[in-house]
């Protein structure tokens, strides 16, 4: 698929390359000035060497005669002696010990006849200078050399002794230098760039196969990503797969569910269809509460208000997905115990929770919704149905933590066991008048968590006792 | 008495309104939340009912401000997703009980006066003072074993007493109470319905169980009929 310019400009090998490419620019600019520095630098320091040797050359070429400091006209050195030479030098005596601001010329090279020397700032005797001046128009860097000599007996004279070498022919050098350093520095940019696309769009490879395979799960021609991924992408791919199997199996709850749903209304409406459309002598009351019309739509829009429950509150406990929440049971348990006690207050139930410390920082694996949906319907069902007392028990075990609920009412006898549980499946077979959904919406939770419930009897109270074992996390207390 | 209607769905809240009226109460009705706060600040009522769902301030966040406020006003709170969560997060924020939808009205008024009589103290619907009794679910009224034939507003009446014994109760608080703040009821109405309770529940005259407080109220005392008996 070819991209904009603008589309390739958000891709993440446009990002990666361009991060790339800019350091390596940088780097080339910087690698490049500092290699010419450090060359101009050893280029300086050398023609100062030599400088320094010359000098010495010169100071030894130079004599006292007749009280004044003399020196051949032309040097052993044979560029002093040329005109152009690039090789300058020059000795001039210092008069201030005479109470002279003057520094007269003593000396000068063949070779910087013509040219105007430059000012050279005076130096305390034995002291050098070094400096980048200008001879005759040129560019010069000049080494100074100030010594004491003595004139006669009783006079002593100083001297500066002044050498400058042309920084042209250098310069050019490092110019060069330069030149040939960008040209080498630019083509290794352009080739390292050139090598690091090619190696980023292989290793960016399986992008590009991932997205194909993605457009192809959209377009419903495969269902899950398949084919070898990097180390390094696998995990993604795996929990993809895992994502995209909870979404259809979560889509396939809902569609069994409206399924469900409406098959199950179908009855109720049924029977209320029929009790409208009776013909009106039938619908004469025949002192029968069954025969009621009244109270047999009543019925029916009681069963169909349980069914829509059951199934909604089904639908919403099996969606659950591959991303479990922990959900602290205590707080959520404490809600409900008070909403309770509020809600039956005329009842005046006692109410005791037992090994409270057991449920410090005990988290269960499990969306908080459906913790609520679990403990409000058991708990509803023991303040419902016990006369007076509601015992919460607390119970850890290794992979599990238990909360059983016990009431001391009639109990829930052990043939009614799985009817209760079951009877939200059974809400469009029969007459289910009396005990209401809660306990089957539990089980339902509890399957698609694959977590026990049991209900049995009370051995402390005489009543029910439910139980139910959850999957946990234990946070630090 | 006086119970405040917060439900933002017209037909089920004039529904409501004409079942609570037909059972002797006297209705305030708000269609959001936002309305319900302010009859919430300005009258007072013996219940509540409030809808989750409001529209401009949701049920939960009204009933929140208004125990803020230490309103102690016992409230009632419809659920149209009876989910635990919806259900103990209303209790949480202050309400005394819940009805989910759709409910039998018959429930919702049990409920409802269940709650009033809690909010007076009392655990049962009937309440008794020595010789006299007064029945809050069925709506009658003994005097020893022989019940006493009384009128709507007299038994309104009877039943505002009964709920609030030895408090002073002024002339406008029981008109609000027996005919709503829109009523354009005479005050001396209520001292015709005083009279009238008066010879019913005390014919000899002898133990006087209503005191008038000049330019404060009545006052309902009956410890009379406990001593009496």
């Amino acid at each position: 698929m070819r991209l904009s310019i603008a589309e390739f400009t958000q891709s993440l090998q446009f990002r990666v390359l361009a991060a790339a490419s800019a350091v390596m620019v940088l780097f080339s600019i910087l690698a490049v000035l500092v290699l010419v520095k450090v060359f101009a630098y050893t280029v300086e320091s050398g023609v100062k060497a030599r400088l320094e040797a010359s000098l010495y050359g010169v100071m030894g070429v130079a004599d006292v005669m007749d009280g004044a400091l003399w020196l051949p006209p032309a040097l052993p050195e044979a560029r002093f002696n040329q005109l152009t030479s690039g090789l300058y030098a020059w000795v001039q005596q210092s008069l201030e010990a005479r109470g002279v601001a003057e520094t007269p010329l003593v000396w000068r090279s063949e070779s910087s006849l013509g040219k105007a020397l430059p000012a050279v700032r005076y130096l305390p005797s034995g002291e050098f200078s070094w400096q980048s001046l200008t001879l005759g128009g040129e560019p010069v860097w000049v080494l100074s050399f100030s010594s004491t000599w003595s004139l006669s007996a009783d006079d002593t004279g100083y001297f500066q002794f002044s050498l400058a070498q042309a920084q042209k022919p250098f310069l050019d050098q490092v110019a060069t230098f330069q030149r040939q350093l960008i040209l080498s520095f630019g083509a290794l940019a352009v080739l390292l760039c050139c090598i690091q696309w090619f190696l980023l769009r292989r290793g960016l490879r399986p992008l590009p196969v991932l997205a194909r395979q993605l457009v192809d799960i959209e377009a419903g021609t495969c269902q899950e990503v398949t084919g070898h991924f990097p180390l390094e992408l696998q995990p993604m791919v795996k929990n993809l797969n895992a994502t995209l199997q909870s979404e259809r199996q979560q889509r396939e709850r809902y569609r069994h569910t409206l399924a469900d749903l409406a098959h199950s209304l179908k009855t109720p409406l049924t029977i209320m269809k029929n009790t409208l459309n009776a013909p009106v002598q039938t619908q004469e009351f025949s002192g029968s509460p069954q025969d009621d019309p009244k109270l047999v739509m009543l019925d029916q829009v009681h069963r169909m208000d349980s069914i829509v429950q059951y199934q909604l509150k089904r639908s919403v406990a099996q969606s659950s997905s591959t991303i479990t929440q922990r959900t602290e049971i205590l707080p959520i348990l404490d809600k409900i115990l008070g909403a309770m006690e509020k809600v039956y207050r005329d009842r005046a139930m006692h109410v005791s929770l037992v090994s409270r410390d057991e449920g410090e920082g005990v988290q269960a694996l499990m969306e908080e919704a459906d913790v609520y949906e679990i403990l409000g319907n058991v708990i509803d069902n023991a303040f419902k149905y016990g006369k007076s007392k509601v015992q919460v028990t607390f119970v850890r075990a290794p992979r599990v933590f238990r909360v059983q609920v016990e009431d001391d009412g009639a109990g829930i006898p052990p043939s009614q066991r799985e009817t209760v549980l079951a009877r939200g499946k059974r809400l469009d077979e029969q007459d289910v008048a009396g005990q209401g959904i809660g306990l089957a919406v539990v089980a339902d939770i509890c399957r698609v968590y694959d977590i026990s419930l049991d209900i049995g009897a009370s051995q402390s109270l005489g009543g029910a006792l439910i139980q139910v074992s959850f999957s946990y996390f234990q946070r630090a207390v | 008495m006086r119970v405040l209607l917060v439900e933002d769905e017209a037909q089920i809240r004039q529904a409501l309104v004409d079942r609570l009226q037909a059972t002797g109460f006297v209705v305030d009705e708000a269609g959001d939340g936002e309305e319900g706060l302010y009859y919430f600040n300005e009258f007072p009522y013996s219940a509540a009912i409030v809808d989750l769902g409001l529209p401009k301030l949701d049920g939960i966040g009204l009933i929140q401000q208004v125990r803020a406020q230490g309103n102690k006003t016992p409230i009632l709170i419809l659920t149209a997703r009876d989910h635990w969560q919806e259900k103990v997060a209303g209790l949480d924020a202050g309400a005394d009980d819940y009805v989910a939808k759709p409910f039998q009205a018959e429930e919702l008024l049990a409920r409802i006066n269940a709650l009033v009589r809690r909010a007076a103290g009392h655990a049962s619907a009937k309440i008794a003072f020595g010789q006299i009794a007064l029945d809050l679910k069925e709506q009658r009224v003994w005097l020893g074993a022989q019940e006493v034939e009384v009128t709507d507003f007299e038994y309104r009446l009877l039943a505002y007493f009964f709920q609030h014994p030895d408090e002073i109760l002024s002339k406008s608080l029981l008109m609000d109470q027996l005919y709503g703040q829109d009523a354009e009821a005479d005050s001396n109405t209520i001292e015709v319905f005083i009279r009238r309770v008066r010879k019913k529940i005390d014919p000899d005259n002898t133990l006087k169980p209503i005191e008038t407080l000049r330019g404060r109220g009545y006052r309902f005392c009956p410890q009379v009929f406990e001593q009496s008996s």
